[in-house]
């Protein structure tokens, strides 16, 4: 039985055609290539080198405190969106009410700040009335000479 | 330009004072051989020139770590091969071309590369090999051309001397079939 392992090298016996063709090389490459090439490649590697050298640099010097300011940045706008709701008057509250962009409002939340308006301008009023009522005690001044004088 | 051994190049390339002069030195003993290798694999000169590069510049990044039980030049033959047969299956993604296309996409530019000069026979003979399939493409190349020895091949491509002998001897008769019905 033929061993399939030992095949052999020689073409003659293989291949009567391909042993007949010479073994050259045709193809070609542009002129100096081969002492161009060296120079390219070493050139590739010092630029490979030099940004990785850049980039641990950057990481350090740069891209480290840039991060952990774009991250505090972050945390501090985040922050302050979610107050807005906090920070609306009481007339834009009142708008995006009757304009129905906020859709989604709970109707107790409006009640309560119905309530919350009506209360401070009681509280104001009230604090008014008590200003006057202080500086008439502390003046003894009478009510009714003030109202004889009108 | 001195001649040194593969381990002398190594021994230097460990050194931080000679690195880059054993590194250039092997990229000058190594670069033909490697460059030819991928260009029969490739066939334009543009692409051989691309992959021979990032070949060079992967070993620059893996010498460091190779091991010396493996010869240099096996080393460095494996990483072209491989090379080459990335760029290969790249190509056939990029342009959506099926795997007998790419080949004959590289048949018709041998026709028109500037870059060779084969007569008719020759140039008959390159088509024949641009048939075979990959593998017995990169064995008959290595085989025929580089004359290298099958546990050589049989180290760069991971395969068995066996393998590598019934590879080589179909893909001879694959071409002289070829060529006699031409």
């Amino acid at each position: 039985m033929k061993n399939k392992n030992n095949i052999p090298d020689n073409l003659e016996n293989e291949a009567s055609i391909l042993s007949k063709i010479k073994k050259e090389n045709h193809f070609s490459t542009p002129k100096n290539y081969f002492e161009v090439l060296p120079e390219m490649i070493t050139s590739k590697n010092l630029n490979n080198n030099k940004l990785q050298f850049n980039f641990d640099k950057l990481s350090y010097r740069i891209l480290v405190p840039v991060s952990v300011f774009a991250l505090l940045f972050f945390i501090v706008f985040n922050f302050s969106n979610n107050n807005t709701e906090n920070e609306l008057t009481n007339e834009q509250l009142s708008e995006l009410i009757i304009e129905e962009e906020y859709i989604e409002f709970d109707d107790y939340l409006v009640y309560d700040t119905y309530a919350e308006i009506i209360e401070e301008e009681e509280n104001e009023a009230l604090s008014e009335t008590d200003t006057y009522i202080d500086y008439l005690i502390e003046n003894d001044i009478d009510i009714n000479s003030i109202i004889e004088e009108l | 330009m001195e001649h040194y051994s593969d381990d002398k190049l190594l021994s230097m390339f460990r050194e931080e004072d000679s690195r880059n002069y054993a590194y250039s030195l092997i990229v000058r003993k190594y670069q033909e051989r490697l460059y030819w290798h991928i260009r029969r694999m490739v066939i334009v000169h543009e692409d051989a020139d691309d992959v021979v590069q990032n070949t060079l510049v992967k070993a620059w990044k893996g010498l460091a770590n190779f091991k010396e039980e493996a010869k240099l030049y096996t080393w460095l033959y494996r990483i072209a091969t491989n090379e080459a047969i990335t760029f290969l299956n790249k190509k056939r993604k990029r342009f959506f071309i099926s795997i007998v296309d790419v080949e004959h996409e590289l048949s018709e530019s041998l026709e028109s590369d500037d870059n060779y000069d084969g007569d008719e026979i020759q140039l008959t003979l390159q088509k024949a090999i641009l048939t075979l399939p990959e593998k017995q493409r990169i064995v008959f190349n290595m085989k025929y051309y580089d004359e290298m020895k099958y546990n050589e091949m049989a180290e760069i491509l991971d395969t068995s001397v066996g393998a590598l002998k019934a590879s080589y001897h179909h893909a001879v008769k694959k071409i002289e079939n070829y060529i006699k019905e031409i």
